[in-house]
């Protein structure tokens, strides 16, 4: 899977979570760019891209994803093994 | 030592940073080591081998929950992986016992015992022991570190002396921030001499010297006058001015402090994340504690309530909205008896919890309407965002005065005193003449609760009429000015620790 495939599977993920059809992701992308991100829709949001991608992240991960573009770069990481 | 005195602005400061800048690199971290022992040791002679112990047990425990990990990883595949995995986790929790053990003996041993003995009837004493300085905030560094470390969001330190300047970093020590460790790492190595960060890092520390001995210091005084008074003789009026007073010095104590920690690092080429964000403009609980003491609600998201909500989640017993009310108790429980030993500070977070969980829940069910009416989330009217301004500030009124109280019995007469139901006049002549005193400062402390200066500094910025140079002349003027007049009262006042210093 390349990044720009990841990307737009995560989007669709995104506007489940937040219930936004306009969303659109790119790697900068920041909690502060989606209104209602907070920590516990994080958590959601995490629990939704694990189960999608069948994949766990650590603690460590979840809590230092500083953008969009670190959360593809760590399921890549992932998904490659 | 404390930051605001002539003694670390005149001596320490300039000496260290001559030190730095003149040594050769690769002992910068050494040379900032030292200083920020001799620094601790100048204020708690008698704890700084306790710090010094507490780095030298988390080096050693890291590097062997570390190096564990490392073995999990390399037998990735075979049934011999788990056991490493069992090891480091088995170094991990004598590690976070450690540092919880030692603050546990400092800081709650006297009221754990005090609790018991009044619960049994007993009389067991023990020797009563001074809470080192710092110990607070310098235990959340270590745990951190120990955790990173353990769910690999940073490699174990092999060099002493880097995890030692992180532990012991002398701005940061006594008051914080809580930097966390996978944010700090990074700033270990390769700081490099940068003249703007300079100049910022020299306005912050002038800003925040400002806010504590001009403001916090000056508000302060009439603070401790209004709460020293008996519940009757505290006019309403007086009550009023000495919470909202107090709310301002508590501020102006500790964004000052956190300032010049800040401005302190920048000068040594580390960047800190803030600690405040004008919290008084928040419309709620949530965003004012998003907006207050920043970097502890950043720990406590990291390292409490994110672990506990997964763990909730995991179990798929309990719907999210209940695993998040549960994440936010623990979370709040957590944070209340870190500001304190004693019920007070118990209750004083389960407040807050209470505030959150409600606005939580209110949210949860805006949410759920919406998305069943599949309406678009509207923006706040002017009168709803004028209610919850108000609403915020009445909240954080009545729970920084349980902060405030000495204790929770000294409670209840300052309430009533506010409402005139302590057997208290309105007002008298006495409080009006002490009004008169100290509204001058409390509404220039008020005004720079907004965020006037960046306001100003982006007018200036952006004036046709003022080149670059001259506007940052300006900027520059007008701080000297501000550092003098800040001197000026270092100077002429007495010894005035920060609230915070006890931590």
């Amino acid at each position: 899977m390349t990044h720009n495939e990841l990307m737009s599977e995560l989007q669709e993920i995104f506007r489940e979570q937040f219930d936004d059809e306009d969303i659109i992701l790119h790697d900068a992308t920041t909690a502060n760019d989606i209104e209602d991100w907070d920590s516990l829709a994080h958590m959601e949001l995490i629990s939704r891209v694990e189960a999608h991608f069948s994949i766990h992240f650590s603690l460590g991960e979840i809590n230092n994803f500083a953008n969009v573009g670190e959360m593809c770069d760590c399921i890549l990481k992932h998904l490659a093994g | 030592m404390s930051i605001t005195t002539t003694l670390f602005l005149f001596v320490f400061l300039p000496l260290t940073l001559v030190g730095y800048y003149f040594i050769r690199e690769e002992l910068r971290n050494l040379l900032l080591v030292l200083a920020s022992l001799i620094f601790y040791a100048l204020g708690d002679p008698k704890c700084i081998a306790l710090l010094m112990l507490s780095i030298a047990v988390n080096y050693v425990l890291t590097i062997k929950i570390g190096r564990n990990l490392e073995r999990k990883e390399e037998l990735k595949g075979y049934s011999l992986s788990a056991k490493y995995a069992r090891r480091a986790k088995s170094w991990l929790i004598l590690a976070l016992f450690f540092n919880f053990a030692l603050l546990f003996v400092f800081k709650y041993l006297s009221f754990t015992l005090q609790t018991v003995n009044s619960i049994f009837r007993l009389s067991v004493t023990l020797p009563v022991l001074a809470l080192p300085i710092g110990i607070s905030f310098y235990t959340f560094r270590t745990v951190s570190y120990c955790l990173d470390v353990y769910w690999q969001a940073a490699q174990y330190q092999r060099n002493l002396v880097d995890l030692a300047l992180y532990v012991s970093f002398f701005p940061q020590v006594t008051m914080g921030p809580i930097t966390k460790y996978s944010t700090f790492k990074d700033q270990l190595h390769g700081r490099r001499f940068d003249m703007n960060l300079f100049g910022e890092g020299t306005k912050q520390i002038i800003a925040g010297l400002f806010k504590k001995v001009v403001y916090a210091n000056g508000i302060g005084f009439f603070v401790d006058q209004i709460f020293a008074m008996a519940a009757s003789e505290r006019t309403v009026l007086l009550a009023w001015v000495g919470i909202i007073g107090y709310l301002l010095q508590l501020y102006y104590d500790f964004s000052g402090y956190s300032d010049m920690a800040i401005g302190l690092g920048k000068l040594f080429g580390f960047a800190t994340p803030k600690n405040f964000d004008y919290p008084y403009l928040s419309k709620s609980i949530v965003e004012f504690w998003n907006r207050w003491h920043m970097t502890l609600g950043l720990w406590l998201r990291d390292y409490i309530y994110t672990p506990v909500l997964r763990a909730m989640m995991k179990g798929e017993q309990l719907s999210i909205f209940a695993c998040n009310l549960i994440a936010l108790f623990v979370t709040w429980l957590f944070s209340g008896v870190w500001h304190g030993a004693g019920w007070r500070f118990l209750i004083y977070g389960l407040y807050y919890f209470a505030f959150i969980a409600m606005e939580r829940t209110v949210e949860n069910y805006l949410k759920k309407r919406r998305k069943r009416l599949k309406l678009k989330k509207k923006k706040d009217s002017k009168p709803v965002i004028v209610i919850s301004h108000v609403y915020c500030l009445v909240v954080v009124i009545f729970g920084q005065l349980l902060f405030r109280v000495d204790s929770l019995g000294n409670y209840p007469p300052y309430f009533l005193s506010m409402f005139g139901l302590a057997g208290n006049a309105l007002v008298n002549e006495a409080s009006i003449f002490m009004l008169k005193q100290c509204l001058p400062m409390m509404a220039f402390a008020m005004l720079f609760c907004l965020p006037l200066v960046p306001f100003l500094q982006r007018k200036l910025a952006g004036a046709h009429a003022v080149s670059g140079t001259i506007g940052s002349a300006i900027e520059w003027i007008v701080y000297t000015l501000v550092f003098f007049i800040a001197i000026a009262y270092t100077v002429a006042s007495t010894y005035n620790a920060f609230i915070y210093f006890n931590f």
